[in-house]
């Protein structure tokens, strides 16, 4: 067999891998990979870490479990156990994750199970998304542009937007990072301090504060309203270019997992180019991961 | 009339979403009542403000006859710190200055010899950075080294001679927020809350 032979076979056979990945049950895909973020992401609380790594395996181990109520809910209970005991140090996801597994459970008590939590997948995204909203119009600080110019300047995960679209040269970055540490320092009496920005600071958080609002506002919208609504219809891509525009910036990775896991469940079993869209989307996510800076790329 | 089954299926469909709901309402009403930062509480009100619990910082202020020391306050208190970070409410500020109250602040240059096994232990000390205060590039515990203050005596150390423990007459806690100034040249501080107690 010649390479070219070879290529092509090996070609072929990701392909029907591929295909297969496509064809499985939707809700079984949603329960695996919510499983997965269990595993990973749960926290670092053993009381969460040490049961959830043992459900889990079980779950990936005895595929029956993945569809039993009693396993959703007894995941369910650990996890709300987590929250409750962080209740003010948990961030968002953690409570989103804990509605999903109970959600999960409730659909498998109903009559049709995988109709129930592709509606649970698209109420709980909706509503998140609705709040998550409310909140950048009830903030002071987020339409005007303030909270992403001040994100740039003091968040690591922004450094490199910092630094490449909005100017802020390093040494301006590492002056800023002191004169933050000098006022949070227990000894401070000063109140203000001088800020290093860049010549399309102000820009480059304008274009972020209105990206966001805008597509949060149709992700909300499109996963709430009813689905003869013409913006039903882009759901899933709005969802997906969430997920990819968001989470290369500001890497929380759990929570793009979870929102493309209940995005699977709430995506019809036919339509195989958004699955493979989801599908894409959650390895995209993961390759932001990779420090490319520390590469030097 | 609604079927049993079918009033059970609408009842699972909603417990979840419902769940959601009530807890993002009650949420959205503790941030407006007692100033929960909005990032916290499962209200998904992260990355919609600048006021996240890091950009809260704790000044620790002790009052005595020579006046005024500024303090880190113990690593032990961690917990109290981060939670009086993302809600200062009355309650939790006047509870966190009460726990400082109840410390001895011994100067900082004091060192205990003997016994050395009672030498405070790393996570009861008192010096070094106030916990979690780190912005997540790294931190500090003080601007000026040579200012000698106090700190608070670990739970471990032999008791100091009086000379060196401080008479707190009062104590001051203050929660104070960072953000950009509306021009956006410099970094301020925005006064939260205080409380000072007195023994």
């Amino acid at each position: 067999m010649t390479l070219p032979e070879q290529l092509k076979a090996k070609f072929q056979g990701a392909k029907a891998l591929w295909n297969q990945a496509l064809d499985l049950d939707g809700m079984e895909v949603a329960a695996v990979l919510t499983l997965g973020l269990l595993l990973l992401h749960a926290g670092t609380f053993w009381y969460l870490t040490v049961p959830l790594t043992v459900i889990c395996i079980l779950g990936f181990a005895l595929r029956p479990l993945l569809l039993n109520s009693t396993y959703w809910l007894l995941l369910a209970a650990i996890a709300a156990y987590g929250n409750f005991r962080n209740w003010y140090s948990v961030d968002n996801h953690k409570f989103l994750t804990t509605y999903w597994c109970i959600g999960l459970h409730c659909s498998l008590l109903t009559r049709d199970p995988r109709a129930a939590a592709s509606l649970q997948g698209r109420l709980l995204i909706g509503l998140s998304f609705a709040f998550a909203c409310f909140w950048k119009f009830a903030a002071p600080d987020f339409l005007s542009g303030e909270f992403f110019k001040y994100q740039m300047l003091v968040d690591p995960r922004f450094d490199w937007l910092a630094s490449v679209v909005a100017g802020v040269p390093v040494a301006s970055a590492n002056v800023n990072d002191l004169r933050i540490l000098e006022l949070r320092a227990w000894d401070a009496t000063a109140i203000a301090a001088p800020v290093m920005g860049g010549p399309r600071l102000a820009l480059t958080a304008q274009v972020m504060t209105w990206w966001t609002i805008v597509i949060e506002l149709l992700i909300a919208t499109a996963f709430l309203a009813p689905a003869k609504f013409f913006l039903s219809r882009w759901k899933h891509p709005l969802l997906i270019a969430f997920v990819v525009t968001t989470y290369a910036v500001a890497n929380v990775v759990g929570f793009g997992w979870l929102l493309l896991a209940m995005g699977v469940a709430n995506c019809p079993q036919e339509n195989r180019r958004v699955r493979g869209g989801y599908f894409v989307s959650f390895v995209f996510i993961h390759a932001f991961l990779i420090p490319f800076r520390n590469l030097g790329v | 009339m609604l079927r049993c089954d079918q009033m059970r299926d609408r009842i699972n469909l909603a417990f979840a979403s419902l769940l959601l709901f009530g807890v993002a309402v009650v949420q959205i009403v503790r941030v407006h009542t007692t100033g929960q930062s909005a990032w916290k509480g499962g209200g998904f009100g992260m990355f919609a403000t600048s006021d996240s619990p890091d950009a809260r910082i704790l000044r620790c202020v002790l009052i005595g006859k020579d006046g005024e020391h500024r303090v880190p306050l113990p690593k032990k208190f961690s917990k109290a710190i981060m939670l009086t970070r993302t809600v200062p409410s009355e309650h939790n500020v006047t509870e966190l200055c009460r726990a400082a109250l109840a410390l001895e602040w011994v100067r900082e240059d004091y060192v205990a010899v003997e016994p050395l096994e009672s030498q405070p232990s790393k996570d009861d000390s008192g010096g070094g950075a106030m916990p979690g205060e780190a912005t997540g590039r790294s931190s500090t515990s003080r601007i000026d080294q040579a200012n000698l203050t106090y700190r608070a005596l670990g739970g471990k150390e032999p008791h100091p001679p009086a000379e060196l423990l401080l008479e707190v007459q009062k104590i001051r806690l203050e929660v104070w927020r960072i953000r950009l100034d509306s021009t956006g040249t410099r970094f301020e501080l925005v006064h939260l809350r205080s409380v000072t107690l007195a023994p």
